[in-house]
């Protein structure tokens, strides 16, 4: 999709909790935004699953972007 | 931005790929392998 709107993406694939690894890999990388998406969970699914998107939201030192 | 292949992921490259035509940047696509303690890594690309 990036390709067809003739963006070339940076591939980044570490390894680790998805919350914590985007959050740091935001603060490293020193990026302007995040874009994450969100899957609309409500309150008792965020306690019981985790919200990857609250948590960079949260604590990311950037601007973040939640996409629904 | 973050991918996982899932559809709110989907919807966020969409939404990474028009800021990124507008202001002319730059994009980097992370994609977490989970780990999880005890386990082997299970990349989300790969089938159940």
């Amino acid at each position: 999709m990036l390709h067809e709107l003739g963006v070339e993406p940076e591939l980044l694939q570490p390894a680790g909790d998805p919350a914590a690894t985007i959050e740091r890999i935001a603060t490293e990388g020193q990026f302007d935004v995040v874009v994450v998406g969100s899957r609309g969970l409500g309150l008792l699914g965020r306690v019981l699953q985790g919200s990857v998107s609250e948590h960079v939201a949260t604590r990311a030192e950037t601007t973040v972007i939640v996409a629904r | 931005m973050a991918y996982d292949g899932g559809t709110p992921a989907r919807k966020a490259l969409e939404t990474a790929a028009e800021l990124a035509k507008k202001f002319d940047a730059s994009v980097a696509v992370v994609s977490v392998v989970p780990v999880h303690p005890g386990r082997a890594p299970i990349d989300p690309w790969d089938d159940p």
